[in-house]
């Protein structure tokens, strides 16, 4: 009975929510779909995670809380672990922190150009060919253009591992557009 | 001309199916769910589902598991042999389909280390029902005592409409009932199942199991709606009666007295969280019993096997009410709304 009644309790909470389900897909929508796209073999599942993800968190809204963090960062853990259950991404975050230190080498981040005979559909089949946990991360700060310290909440690890971490995923994404020999470093 | 990696990433051309947003907001805004792992974090997850499916109104959905007291004598003594495939009839009697309605399928797929077998489905208009074994065990009712799994997923069909599980413990799953192009062209739905969940636990197994069947929509029973019912100053309108197999469905809307006194005691707690202080909870739960905690019972005074009921409370607007129960067959059944009910406040529902 008690468990019947907190649910009165928090379904009545959702009158005060202040984003509506249409404006959060409004806003939200194309970010999730880019980072679904990212992180999915194909488009079938891209449409299938970012759908699932984005009526997780329609149904979730009334959880959101803006004392507790930002609507984004609220917002892509549902994606996260959206993915997460459907394979799409490792489920420990530890595995993401452990390899993070273990490579912290202070890879120097150096900035490549991608010439522009690179189409878009090979850029997102080397990012698709990364592993899942560079996959999660490109397609958080680069199809969700979260900043890092976002980006780390989502993961749940810190601002400065999560941009080692991006950073190295980048190298690894060079190495495949090279690997692809379509590319090389423009001086 | 090139670009610089990052810059190329952002600037992906990669663009969002407008379907895939009326897809979402379709499903978040279908029925409220059951979930049946009683544990506090699924309860807060069911809770939330609930919230938005109220869609900015209070709203509360009591699952009603089966539990030894609801259990009627009936089951009891019904052979445990299977009539389809691995499926008794006592577990088709747990979903209100007996075995002539359930069409036989045999498929199966392994991933994450289980093993699920589709063995039959059915579909309604009022519910799809699918069949699904996992790792070989038994159909078996819900038990706290024995691990019994639910699958947690969602249909699609040929056209993509995705259909939303309504009801998961148990031997079977139902979803929402076909509609749309599939109705008339003959359904051919992917089962996907992205969870196990075994029942009163909290250790769900994820991962990616996807089986295509058909199946026919049949129609599901109407009953004649029965006359308003008056409970002191609050009154009640049926809006639908429905048999789907043994299942009988009850929709109505409330207004009145105790509907307003519902919203007074409610209205207070918009926007709060945590829950209402305890003597707020139990004016709650005392209304919630006496006005909106429905039941069926036969004649001889037997109350039938409650799957689920619940209420929503629409600022301003009538109560909506809806009960599921599964009955033992055509006959007279008694409807009643809540404790304060008098014997002239029910209604007689016949199943044929």
């Amino acid at each position: 009975v008690e468990q019947v009644v907190r649910i009165v309790a928090r379904a009545a909470s959702i009158t005060d929510t202040r984003v509506t389900p249409e404006e959060l897909c409004r806003r939200h929508a194309d970010r999730v779909y880019r980072f679904a796209t990212m992180v999915a073999d194909d488009k079938n599942q891209a449409d299938d995670l970012a759908q699932e993800a984005l009526e997780r968190a329609i149904r979730g809204l009334d959880g959101f809380e803006q004392a507790r963090g930002t609507l984004d960062s609220w917002l892509f853990r549902i994606v996260v672990n959206c993915a997460r259950d459907a394979g799409r991404m490792r489920t420990r975050e530890s595995a993401l922190l452990d390899r993070t230190k273990r490579l912290f080498v202070r890879a120097v981040h150096s900035p490549y150009q991608v010439p522009s005979g690179v189409h878009d559909l090979d850029l997102l089949s080397a990012v698709r060919q990364l592993d899942p946990r560079q996959r999660a991360l490109i397609g958080l700060r680069f199809g969700a253009d979260l900043e890092y310290q976002e980006v780390g909440r989502v993961l749940g690890i810190s601002s400065s591992a999560a941009t080692v971490a991006t950073h190295r995923a980048l190298a690894a994404l060079r190495g495949k557009l090279e690997a692809i020999g379509r590319t090389g470093v423009e001086k | 001309m090139s670009q610089l990696l990052e810059e190329r990433l952002r600037t992906l051309d990669i663009r969002t199916p407008p379907e895939i947003v009326s897809r979402a907001l379709t499903a978040a805004t279908s029925p409220p769910q059951y979930e049946p792992a009683p544990s506090s974090r699924r309860t807060g997850r069911y809770a939330r589902r609930l919230g938005y499916a109220a869609a900015g109104i209070a709203a509360f959905l009591i699952a009603n598991v089966a539990v030894a007291s609801f259990v009627p004598a009936y089951s009891q003594a019904i052979a445990n042999a299977p009539v389809v495939g691995p499926v008794s009839s006592q577990a088709l009697t747990y979903l209100g389909l007996q075995p002539s309605a359930i069409a036989a399928r045999d498929q199966t797929v392994t991933a994450s280390g289980h093993t699920l077998r589709l063995v039959g489905v059915y579909a309604d208009t009022l519910r799809t029902v699918v069949l699904v074994q996992v790792d070989g065990r038994p159909f078996e009712e819900p038990s706290k005592t024995t691990k019994t799994y639910g699958i947690d997923g969602y249909l699609t069909d040929q056209f993509g409409h995705r259909y939303s599980q309504t009801f998961t413990p148990g031997p079977g799953a139902a979803f929402e009932p076909i509609t749309g192009p599939a109705v008339d062209a003959g359904a051919r739905l992917t089962l996907h199942v992205k969870g196990l969940m075994p029942t009163f636990k909290a250790d769900r197994v994820s991962g990616n199991w996807e089986m295509t069947f058909t199946v026919t929509r049949q129609p599901a029973g109407n009953v004649s709606l029965p006359a308003p019912v008056h409970i002191g100053d609050t009154t009640y309108i049926f809006t639908s009666v429905r048999i789907s197999g043994d299942l009988v469905e009850v929709r109505w809307l409330a207004t009145g007295g105790s509907v307003d006194q519902m919203h007074r005691l409610m209205d207070g707690y918009y926007g709060k969280n945590p829950a209402p202080p305890p003597s707020v909870q139990e004016q709650i739960r005392g209304l919630n019993q006496a006005y909106f905690w429905p039941q069926i019972t036969d004649e001889a005074g037997n109350r039938v096997r409650s799957i689920q009921f619940g209420a929503t409370y629409p600022k301003g607007k009538p109560v909506e009410g809806m009960y599921q129960g599964v009955v033992s067959g055509p006959g007279r059944y008694i409807f009643t709304f809540g404790s304060a009910a008098t014997s002239d406040a029910t209604r007689v529902i016949e199943v044929k």
